[in-house]
């Protein structure tokens, strides 16, 4: 686990929404009950926002959001990087 | 999507543009009516933002452009008369509704069904507005309307069986169950909710227990999914205090509203739309 500058800001964010202390990168957040389904609402504007990633219809799928591991893999592949 | 029956929205806010996105996915052609150009431009870009939102939350399974293909945006009320179904989704200001059920009752002819959307106007008040008011029913959608498959309906003083049934048969084809109850003000959802919210910003201001802590025992002791406090936010103040008000007119002091929920409306403590009311909700302040 590298705490690379993206991965602590997320970690940050969903600190604010649930406690992330025993949340592991490849934990499913929503069936942990980490994130309830509402704060996926803060959760897309924040990877929008932070990450400055425009999401497309097609980006609108819960394997981009299931996991902090899974959000990274996507901001990157978005951003060209992956 | 199977061909359906032509259904005329008037008030494209939340609860209006949620049952447009809801009808138009289960292959409604729909006419949605509001009465300035900011309010329809609102509601395109919620649709924007919401059909996609929903289909991840496990809503209607389209895409946007067909959405957008089925509504129809309009200014005129009056495009609304060829409308079959018809469903009311004002703001809750009696003088607005009373305005808009008087004009949509000369407006739409005698065979149409007519709704309201109201979640506290007690359905009869407005159905005494129209001709053959045995037509009017009131079907209380709950936000986000693509999301919820429980409808409250009721039964006015004069609804009909055959409207009752047709607004069964509407809401089954949007893939929603209706609950029928007899007319009251705030019916039962509202009389029960708004009560229990009031109560538990009263509690909050006696500083009897934390906002968190009420909500904790609801959902640790009562296996809700949401305490009564995140619920309020979610609805936002403002209308929970709107709605308290109305209740408190009909039904009287124990509906009156906790003096703290008038002092954070006042505030601008709305609740998720604010980013800020019994809790800090980050990330949706100011999000569209």
């Amino acid at each position: 686990m590298n705490p690379d500058p993206r991965r602590v800001a997320l970690r940050a964010f969903l600190g604010k929404l649930c406690d992330v202390s025993s949340l592991g990168d490849q934990d499913d957040l929503f069936a942990g009950g980490f994130v309830n389904s509402l704060y996926l609402v803060s959760l897309l504007n924040f990877v929008q926002e932070e990450f400055t990633v425009v999401l497309d219809e097609e980006d609108f799928d819960m394997a981009n959001f299931r996991s902090i591991q899974a959000v990274l893999d996507f901001v990157a592949r978005k951003r060209g990087e992956a | 999507m199977e061909e359906r029956s032509r259904i005329g929205i008037l008030g494209a806010g939340i609860i209006g543009a949620g049952l447009a996105q809801s009808a138009a996915a289960s292959g409604h052609e729909v006419v949605l009516v509001d009465v300035t150009p900011q309010a329809l431009s609102r509601a395109r870009q919620e649709l924007a933002r919401s059909v996609p939102l929903q289909r991840l939350l496990g809503g209607p399974a389209v895409r946007l452009e067909q959405v957008l293909e089925r509504i129809s945006f309009s200014l005129e009320v009056e495009d609304l008369a060829e409308a079959p179904l018809l469903v009311e989704a004002i703001p809750e200001i009696w003088e607005t509704k009373k305005a808009a059920w008087s004009h949509l009752g000369r407006l739409c002819p005698g065979e149409s069904l007519l709704a309201s959307a109201t979640s506290a106007i007690p359905i009869t008040r407005l159905a005494a507005l129209v001709p053959q008011p045995e037509r009017v029913v009131g079907l209380h959608f709950m936000n986000p309307v693509p999301l919820k498959a429980t409808v409250e309906m009721i039964r006015g003083f004069y609804t009909s069986a055959q409207t009752l049934q047709s607004a069964r048969d509407f809401l089954a084809g949007l893939g929603k169950t209706a609950i029928e109850v007899a007319d009251s003000p705030g019916f039962v959802s509202n009389r029960v909710l708004m009560l229990t919210v009031n109560e538990a910003i009263c509690l909050v201001a006696e500083g009897v227990a934390a906002p968190e802590d009420i909500d904790r025992l609801f959902k640790g002791c009562f296996s809700h999914k949401m305490g009564p406090l995140e619920t309020a936010d979610m609805i936002g103040l403002d209308t929970v205090l709107q709605s308290l008000e109305v209740l408190a007119r009909d039904l009287g002091e124990k509906f009156r509203p906790c003096p703290l929920l008038r002092r954070m409306v006042e505030a601008g403590r709305l609740g998720r739309k604010s980013g800020q009311g019994f809790f800090v909700h980050p990330g949706l302040g100011g999000a569209p």
